[in-house]
C-alpha cells in the first residue's frame, strides 16, 4: 500500500480531474481520500497484467457514472430552503417547499438574450430563401444567408448555450439549448460537399453523422471547464419543473428551423414574403413571453407567435397551387399539420404545469 | 434529551451500507481497508469504488451509525492522512437488526424449502459467520 508520500502517478492526476465531476462539497470532503484510495488501487493492481488493470478502470469508471449522480441528487436534495433552492427528498417534496417566484423580474437585455435567437433565426431564413432569380437576385443577399447559416447556429446560438450554462440556464435560455440539440441531430443527417476540412474532402454521399455533434459537444465542454459543475444541468431541469412554459419556450425555439426546412424546397421569389412574417411573428411572440411575468400572458403570447406562425406556413403551402401552379399538399393536411404542430409546442409547458399544480395540491 | 432512535426505523439497509458495517464490526478501519475487506468477505461478489463508499460513509455519519476516530491507530508514514472510522453503538444495533432480519428472511427461505435445511449455503456462509460474530457482541 502507498504511504502517499511520492508524486501522484498519470493514471491518479486523471482520477483526481475526474473527481471533480463530484459536487464541491463532496469533493472538499472526500477527496483526498478518495485519491488515496485510488492511488492504493492502483499499487495492488500494479504488475497484474493488462486485463486486470483494465477490470480496475473499469470498476472505477462505473463507480465513477452511479456515484457522480447520487452525490449531485444529494447534494441538490440537501440545498436550503432559505435560499430560495431546491430542498427535500424528493422532486414533489422539493416542489411544495419552492410554491415562491423562481426569480427576479428580468431585466431589459435578459428579454432581448430570449428574443436574440428568433431575430437570427428569422434572418437567416429571410437571407437564406432570398431569391437568386429576377430583380431581387442582383442585392446578392443569398449570400448573406449563407455566411448567417454558418455562423448563427454555429457559433451564435452555441454561444448562448454556454452562456446560459454559466448563468445557471435562466428563461431565456431555453430556446438556445433546444436549438442547437436539434440542429445537431439535424446535421447528423446532412452533408457539405466538397467541404474541405484539414485536409479532407467531403464526398458526395457522405454526412456529417455524429460528427455533427462535436460543435455542441465543444460547447458544452466549455461551459464545463468555466463553471467546473453540472449543477447548471440541474438547474435546466429545475427551471422546467418550477416554471414549465419554459418547456414551450423551449419548443417554442424550434420553429424557426421548421419554417426552415418547410420552406427549403419551394421556389424563393415565393415564400420571401413569408419568411419576413414569420420572423416578424416569432420574434413577436418571443417578446411577448419574455416581458410576462406570469403564466396566462406567457402562454398567450407564445400561442399567439407559434398559431400566428403555423398559420401563415399553412397559408404559404395552400396558397401555392393558385400561384405557382404546384400543389404541395392538401388544404385539409395543412390546417392539420398546424393544428398539431401547434400543439405540441403548447401542450407540453400547459400539462407540466397542470401536473405540477396538482403535486402541489396533494403535498 | 434526544430520544433514543429505533433502529429499526433505518431498515432495511442497502448492501453497500451493510457490508461497510460489517466490515467495521470487529475493528475500525480505514476506507481502502474497508473496500478491501468488503471484496475478501463477499469473495469479490462486492466491490466497492471510493465513490459509492464515501457517499455511503458520508449518510452513515449523517445518522450516526458510524464516526470518524480521533486516535487512529499507529501505521506506515503517511499513514496519518488517512481516515479511520468505526461503528457507534448505535450503527452496531443497527447492523444486528439488519442481520436479525436477514436471518428471518434465510430462516423463512429454509421453511419454504427454498433452502436446505442445516448447513449454510454457499451464497451466505460468510454472512452465517458476521451474523453470528454480531450476535456475539
Amino acid at each position: 500500500m502507498n504511504s502517499g508520500t511520492s508524486a501522484p502517478s498519470r493514471a491518479e492526476r486523471l482520477y483526481r480531474r475526474l473527481l471533480r465531476l463530484y459536487p464541491g462539497v463532496f469533493r472538499q470532503e472526500y477527496g483526498a481520500v478518495m485519491a488515496q484510495d485510488f492511488r492504493d488501487g492502483v499499487d495492488d493492481t500494479c504488475g497484474r497484467g493488462l486485463w486486470v488493470l483494465l477490470g480496475f478502470w473499469a470498476y472505477i469508471l462505473l463507480d465513477l457514472a452511479s456515484s457522480v449522480p447520487a452525490e449531485w441528487l444529494a447534494a441538490w436534495r440537501a440545498r436550503p430552503a432559505e435560499e430560495g433552492k431546491m430542498a427535500g427528498a424528493n422532486l414533489v417534496a422539493a416542489e411544495a417547499e419552492t410554491a415562491g417566484p423562481l426569480a427576479p423580474p428580468l431585466r431589459r437585455g435578459e428579454i432581448w438574450a430570449g428574443v436574440l435567437p428568433f431575430i437570427l433565426l428569422g434572418l437567416m431564413n429571410v437571407f437564406f430563401n432570398w431569391p437568386i432569380e429576377g430583380p431581387l437576385a442582383a442585392l446578392g443577399l443569398q449570400a448573406v444567408g449563407g455566411l448567417l447559416f454558418l455562423i448563427v447556429p454555429s457559433t451564435l446560438i452555441l454561444g448562448g448555450l454556454v452562456a446560459g450554462w454559466v448563468r445557471g440556464f435562466p428563461r431565456w435560455s431555453y430556446p438556445y439549448v433546444s436549438y442547437a440539440v436539434l440542429f445537431s441531430l439535424y446535421m447528423t443527417q446532412a452533408g457539405m460537399p466538397p467541404l474541405r476540412v484539414f485536409g479532407r474532402v467531403f464526398g458526395y454521399r457522405e454526412l456529417w453523422g455524429l460528427y455533427a455533434f462535436i460543435p455542441l459537444g465543444s460547447a458544452v465542454l466549455i461551459a464545463l471547464l468555466i463553471t467546473r459543475s453540472l449543477r447548471p444541468l440541474w438547474e435546466l431541469v429545475r427551471g422546467a419543473w418550477c416554471d414549465p412554459l419554459r418547456v414551450s419556450f423551449a419548443l417554442y425555439g424550434l420553429l424557426p428551423f421548421w419554417g426552415y426546412v418547410m420552406l427549403d424546397e419551394l421556389s424563393h421569389s415565393y415564400t420571401l414574403p413569408f419568411t419576413v412574417v414569420f420572423a416578424l411573428a416569432l420574434c413577436g411572440g418571443a417578446w411577448g413571453y419574455m416581458r410576462s411575468e406570469r403564466a396566462v400572458p406567457q402562454l398567450a403570447s407564445l400561442a399567439t407567435g407559434a398559431g400566428s406562425f403555423l398559420a401563415f406556413l399553412a397559408l404559404s403551402w395552400i396558397l401555392y397551387e393558385p400561384i405557382m401552379g404546384e400543389r404541395i399538399t392538401e388544404p385539409l393536411a395543412a390546417v392539420l399539420a398546424w393544428l398539431i404542430v401547434l400543439a405540441i409546442v403548447i401542450l407540453p409547458g400547459t400539462l407540466l404545469g397542470l401536473l405540477r399544480r396538482g403535486v402541489r395540491a396533494l403535498a | 434529551m434526544v430520544a433514543p432512535r429505533d433502529p429499526e426505523s433505518l431498515l432495511p439497509l442497502t448492501p453497500a451500507v451493510f457490508h461497510i458495517l460489517l466490515a467495521l464490526a470487529p475493528i475500525e478501519r480505514h476506507g481502502y481497508a474497508i473496500m478491501q475487506e468488503v471484496q475478501q468477505s463477499s469473495h469479490g461478489k462486492v466491490r466497492l469504488g471510493p465513490g459509492t463508499l464515501y457517499g455511503a460513509i458520508k449518510r452513515l455519519l449523517a445518522d450516526g451509525l458510524i464516526e470518524e476516530c480521533e486516535d487512529r491507530p499507529a501505521a506506515t508514514p503517511g499513514d496519518e492522512r488517512r481516515r479511520y472510522y468505526r461503528l457507534t453503538d448505535f450503527g452496531r444495533r443497527v447492523a444486528r437488526a439488519e442481520a436479525e432480519r436477514l436471518a428471518g428472511l434465510v430462516g423463512l427461505a429454509r421453511a419454504r424449502q427454498l433452502l436446505p435445511q442445516g448447513a449454510p449455503t454457499p451464497a451466505t456462509g460468510w454472512q452465517a459467520t458476521r451474523v453470528g460474530r454480531l450476535g456475539r457482541e
